[in-house]
């Protein structure tokens, strides 16, 4: 497993969010999490990336380091990335600059020193052009991060989180309010990173996608693992049916 | 001209001040309103080692950037790490509070309520600045120097991170980027400017005292940010300059009872140039502004 959750409980007042988790995501494959809203799952990746500490539980990564001993910061150094439900681009950057800034190196690096990095290093910039090719964002590169659609705003998240070159990719809501051909750039970004052996953890409730694109789908419910298991297998349990009547029978 | 002199010297003094918090403040979008605190430290540390120890001015003068840079290490520790926005805010208010409380109490370091004085006027090996016209030029040629630094470090990988802190710290953290370092980094090197202009200001005034570190000081170089425009270098100097010299126009102009007393000119441009600010102010994408810190989501 890459990344594993062991009974893993988090409560944020009178609001179990997580209740006794426990779920492994396999390596090299797309696992996706759906659920209503509210079940916990973006609370399950907070807590993998860091941003949310549960009150109990172990969570480990890589066949055994333990992420609670990390600050977030490093987690994604240690190759979890992550992109928000609410993309995150910096919108005073440009496109270009919002991709440099995530470069690794000095801590403090951003895209003045990253740019100039990477041009200096033909990997580097090689690494940045295809990630941009690959999020169909390699015309748009002068723009002004706040000029861009949302749709195009979750692509750039994409692509930042890329540059890291992360071991695993934590996807949040990544169909949510993109259209249709952002949406398929997405897929196939997925489809390619699946093939170049990243594990991939997604949200989503675009349930047509979820079927067709996960190996793996976990179904979660007031903070508690439902069920999980094969697409097809999935489909079969009541409160997916009922959470999904009608979008995943389209 | 001695007059003018004096003028241009306390220009100089408080636009080093005011760089060091518009550094802080307007690249990181952290209000803080504890620098009179690094100034004070910087002030008395300084002042006290050469009257007390009889050290030569450049070491002293060491001794209090670099006293005002470790409070600002030690005060960012805990509070950069817990705190943000308006407490961070709040806690940067108690903190010169409590360090003027400190220096009015301690009174055998720090003179008590009165001060200290008889500090000895700036010197390097073979220079003393004495004259008005000399100590202008040596408080000159600091301001030079801060300024440059200021402006190179905003424009360096190390401003730019600031800058993407103060955008969205979190998408910042999720890029594997360590931003309470480069917060903690942030402040000590601006506590450390601001101690700075506390060393310029014992030693130029030669008198230092717990009045000079009251929330006075704190609105005054507030309002000479603001005036400038919050995060701009040219903008702290100019502030600086205008904040310091049209009280003083006015106060000849109409003399200083009526100026001080009667239209209470100080406080008058202080409260017009907050409510113009808060009225106008916006942020480095042209939308509306709040004073308080942008990462306090």
């Amino acid at each position: 497993m890459m990344i594993t959750l062991n009974g893993v409980a988090k409560r944020f007042g009178g609001v179990l969010a997580l209740n006794d988790v426990t779920v492994g995501f396999e390596r090299s494959a797309v696992s996706a999490i759906v659920g209503p809203n509210g079940s916990g799952k973006t609370t399950l990746l907070n807590v993998v990336s860091g941003f949310c500490r549960p009150d109990r539980g172990k969570v480990l990564f890589d066949g055994g380091v333990d992420l609670l001993r990390y600050a977030p910061y490093r987690r994604a150094r240690l190759g979890i990335g992550r992109t928000f439900q609410e993309p995150r681009p910096f919108l005073e950057l440009s496109v270009l600059d919002n991709v440099l800034a995530a470069l690794p190196g000095d801590a403090d690096q951003t895209a003045e020193t990253a740019n100039a990095d990477a041009d200096h290093v033909p990997s580097l910039r090689h690494g940045v052009d295809g990630i941009l090719r690959l999020t169909d964002l390699d015309s748009e590169t002068a723009k002004p991060a706040a000029s861009l659609s949302f749709g195009k705003r979750k692509l750039l998240d994409l692509a930042r989180a890329l540059v890291l070159n992360p071991m695993c990719l934590l996807l949040d809501e990544p169909f949510a309010g993109v259209d249709p051909r952002n949406s398929r750039t997405v897929i196939s970004a997925i489809e390619r990173l699946r093939c170049a052996g990243k594990t991939i953890v997604m949200i989503s409730h675009e349930i047509d996608i979820v079927l067709s694109l996960a190996d793996q789908v976990f179904l979660m419910d007031e903070g508690r693992l439902v069920t999980s298991g094969l697409p097809d297998d999935v489909r079969a349990n009541r409160l997916f049916a009922d959470t999904f009547m009608g979008t995943a029978n389209a | 001209m001695d007059y003018l002199f004096s003028l241009l010297n306390y220009v100089a003094i408080y636009a080093v001040f005011a760089l060091s918090l518009t550094f802080f403040s307007g690249e990181l979008g952290l209000l803080s309103l504890g620098h009179v605190g690094f100034f004070g430290i910087g002030a008395y540390a300084s002042a006290i080692v050469s009257l007390k120890l009889g050290l030569s001015f450049p070491l002293a003068a060491g001794i209090g950037v670099g006293a005002a840079a470790l409070a600002g290490f030690l005060l960012g520790l805990p509070v950069l790490r817990l705190l943000k926005g308006d407490y961070f805010v709040l806690v940067t208010l108690g903190f010169a509070e409590i360090l003027r409380t400190l220096a009015r109490d301690l009174s055998s370091f720090t003179g008590g309520a009165y001060g200290l004085s008889g500090i000895r006027h700036a010197s390097l090996p073979g220079v003393y600045f004495g004259t008005q016209w000399s100590q202008l030029l040596f408080h000159a040629v600091l301001l030079a120097a801060v300024f440059l630094v200021v402006r190179g470090m905003v424009r360096s990988s190390f401003g730019r991170a600031l800058n993407c802190i103060r955008l969205d710290e979190i998408a910042y953290v999720s890029l594997g980027k360590n931003a309470f370092a480069a917060k903690l980094r942030a402040l000590s090197v601006s506590a450390a400017i601001a101690g700075l202009s506390g060393v310029m200001f014992a030693h130029y005034t030669s008198v230092i005292s717990p009045s000079s570190l009251g929330v006075d000081a704190t609105v005054l170089v507030l309002c000479m940010v603001l005036v400038g425009g919050l995060g701009s270098v040219w903008g702290a100097v100019a502030g600086a300059a205008i904040v310091t010299v049209v009280p003083e126009v006015l106060a000849r102009t109409l003399g200083t009872v009526v100026a001080n007393q009667v239209f209470f000119v100080n406080q008058m441009l202080f409260g017009l140039a907050l409510i113009l600010i808060i009225r106008f102010r916006r942020d480095r994408a042209g939308r509306p502004a709040r004073l308080a810190a942008v990462s306090s989501s």
